[in-house]
């Protein structure tokens, strides 16, 4: 089991107007300093935290787990003074989750994968657990370690519940909605990158390789292809709609999403039809809808776009008649595929 | 399958342009990416500009507000229970939002982030903590034009009964048989549910009629309903779990069991029930003496679905 700190002890060493090096017992014995006295270090000076811009207050935890799994405390004032482990910290990626919400597991889960990387550009990732499934209860650091440790075993964990000021994160307005996550440069402690302020996914490494870059406003990922040209399909130029490339029924089409265009083709059937598709969804994950010529965006009936956009390895759909159906990537993901139709054949009268 | 319904990303990400020559399509210049909160503060005004971004294309829905009312099954307000919703964007991204708490009278109003307020679905979760009530999932029913929605009936709050039998939880790695009432008995190892919950399992049988309107609407033909409380989500291979036949269905009948998603309702090859989606299990058999329908592989315990045959 680990050891916590009485929380008002912990409270009164964290808290302290600024984090001076401890004198040595000679000069705490006469008062004098030292000429070779080393400055002290003095916390910035918080404000409320809310976005990018603001500057995080010397928030504590007296319990945390670290990156190695052993419990200890943690302290913003040790990160900023680049006391012992943290000499060479430069930014802390603060990492929001709650136990109810459906979709940290899977952003905890990435976020975990990218920590090696992270913390080899001397980034910190904490992981923040900030409600248990009964909101708004404030989770244990032993119930964030709990959660946390099933989609990933890096980074440091908290709970909200063990903060020296409990809910310091949870109360205050930087997040409305989870997950999320929140970057502090460690220079001067002051936001600059919130997720919240996104809605794609934060470019984390780059974050971490340019501090000083500005991060308030960051736009879609950049393209990265995992195939080449040679991948795509014969077909190709066919990344508009008036260059769609025919597709044969019972025919299969190996092709590739290896620049940032789409495929179109056209579907020349009566009758019903299946398109399936399959891809490696760990390389790139792919959708497929049928097009609205007019409007030049994906055919909608009932509310829902016609196609298939699911997560794992497959797209499989049925529609009829003559159409243009286009494949692409999921926020920019690129993969090689294997593209069928299937003629159903046309059904009978009513 | 689970769709994401998020087919704008592309146009967002600039590829609009040389997709198609259409007038639909907002040239790259001017696509700009939602940058939160603060973008939309009108700061002489000191009012937050709650009208649609530029970038959220007008066939999504933008949704500023949500409002409704917790009640339980007499229609009484239920105060401080909790409502939190989980929106996916029209990007893609799965959203979900800082709880908010009923009123006196059960009423809430959840304010949408900015950054989710270009929806393409929402699903609403109500809890009221620490209590035999079952956590209640429905999905929020939107349209492209209205940005402030009226949840057009109550989010019912259903009470369960504690199980009348509870075997000693003993090393936890044992599977033990839990009965309710009703003839529904949930086999599954102790150490294989979240700790602490043990002592609280609870469950409740429903005519499909008795239901929240919600669960009865959005989901598949149903002819019982099951509530679990508190919601559990099952590590490992899931519980085997033997529902009343109610329907009186032949021995060796099979029946389409569904389970409701709730947080992290994972089968075990590791795909998700969505959260508040109905999605099938494995199909159920009504066992040799007729009292039962046994499924197993039970993924999570938040509301089970007895299909039709």
């Amino acid at each position: 089991m680990h050891a916590i700190l009485p929380r008002a002890l912990l409270a009164t060493a964290l808290f302290s107007s600024s984090c001076i090096v401890a004198p040595s017992d000679d000069t705490a014995a006469d008062d004098t300093p030292t000429p070779d006295a080393e400055p002290a270090c003095v916390y910035p000076t918080s404000t409320t935290l809310q976005g990018v811009g603001s500057v995080l207050a010397p928030i504590a935890w007296t319990s945390a787990v670290d990156n190695a799994g052993a419990f200890e405390s943690l302290a913003m004032e040790d990160v900023y003074c680049r006391r012992g482990r943290f000499a060479n910290i430069e930014s802390v990626f603060f990492i929001l989750v709650a136990e109810w919400c459906p979709n940290c597991p899977d952003y905890a889960a990435m976020v975990g994968q990218l920590t090696p990387d992270l913390e080899a550009e001397n980034a910190m990732v904490v992981f923040v657990d900030l409600q248990t499934t009964n909101p708004p209860e404030l989770p244990t650091t032993d119930s964030a370690q709990n959660y946390v440790s099933r989609y990933t075993a890096n980074g440091w964990r908290v709970g909200e519940a063990d903060g020296v000021v409990p809910g310091s994160i949870h109360d205050s307005p930087i997040w409305s909605a989870v997950p999320g996550c929140f970057v502090v440069r460690t220079r001067d402690m002051q936001v600059i990158a919130n997720q919240e302020d996104t809605q794609f996914i934060l470019p984390f490494l780059d974050i971490a390789k340019d501090l000083d870059a500005d991060w308030s406003n960051p736009g879609p990922p950049a393209f990265v292809a995992n195939c080449s040209e040679a991948d795509e399909e014969a077909g190709e130029p066919n990344d508009t709609i008036p260059t769609a490339t025919p597709l044969a029924a019972g025919a299969t089409v190996e092709g590739g999403i290896c620049t940032e265009a789409p495929d179109f083709f056209t579907i020349d059937l009566a009758g019903n039809w299946q398109i399936d598709l399959a891809f490696s969804s760990a390389e790139g994950d792919l959708d497929v809808y049928v097009m609205n010529e007019a409007t030049g965006e994906p055919l909608v009936v009932g509310g829902e776009p016609v196609g298939s956009d699911g997560t794992t390895d497959t797209e499989s759909f049925t529609h009829s008649g003559p159409a243009t159906i286009v494949v692409l990537g999921f926020q920019g993901a690129s993969t090689t595929y294997t593209l069928t139709l299937t003629d159903l054949g046309t059904p009978p009268a009513p | 399958m689970i769709r994401r319904h998020v087919w704008s990303r592309w146009v967002r990400a600039g590829l609009c342009t040389a997709a198609v020559a259409t007038t639909a399509c907002p040239a790259v210049d001017d696509v700009t990416v939602d940058a939160g909160p603060d973008d939309d503060v009108d700061t002489d005004a000191g009012v937050e500009d709650l009208s649609r971004a530029a970038d959220c294309p007008t066939s999504s829905p933008w949704v500023t507000d949500v409002s409704g009312r917790i009640v339980d099954e007499a229609g009484a307000g239920v105060a401080d229970a909790f409502a939190q919703m989980c929106v996916r964007t029209n990007l893609g991204r799965l959203l979900c939002l800082r709880p908010t708490s009923s009123d006196a009278d059960g009423a809430f109003v959840a304010d949408i982030a900015a950054n989710a307020r270009c929806m393409e679905r929402a699903t609403m979760r109500v809890v009221k903590p620490q209590t035999d009530t079952a956590t209640l999932y429905c999905a929020v029913p939107l349209t492209a034009d209205v940005s402030t929605v009226v949840l057009p009936a109550p989010q019912v709050l259903v009470s369960t009964t504690p199980a009348t039998t509870l075997p000693p939880e003993g090393d936890g790695l044992a599977t033990q048989s839990v009965t309710f009432a009703d003839g529904v008995v949930v086999d599954v190892a102790p150490a294989a549910l979240p700790e602490g919950t043990w002592a609280r399992l609870a469950a409740r049988v429903l005519a499909v009629g008795d239901a929240p309107s919600c669960l009865r609407d959005d989901g598949p033909a149903l002819q019982t309903l099951v509530a679990f409380s508190p919601e559990l989500d099952i590590d490992g291979g899931g519980a085997a779990v033997r529902l009343p036949n109610r329907g009186a269905l032949p021995a060796g009948t099979s029946v389409p069991v569904f389970a409701l998603g709730s947080i992290d309702c994972r089968r075990a090859d590791g795909s998700l029930v969505e959260e508040g989606h109905w999605e099938p299990l494995a199909d159920g058999v009504v066992s040799a003496d007729g009292a039962s329908i046994d499924v197993v592989g039970v993924p999570c315990l938040t509301w089970l679905g007895v299909g039709q045959p």
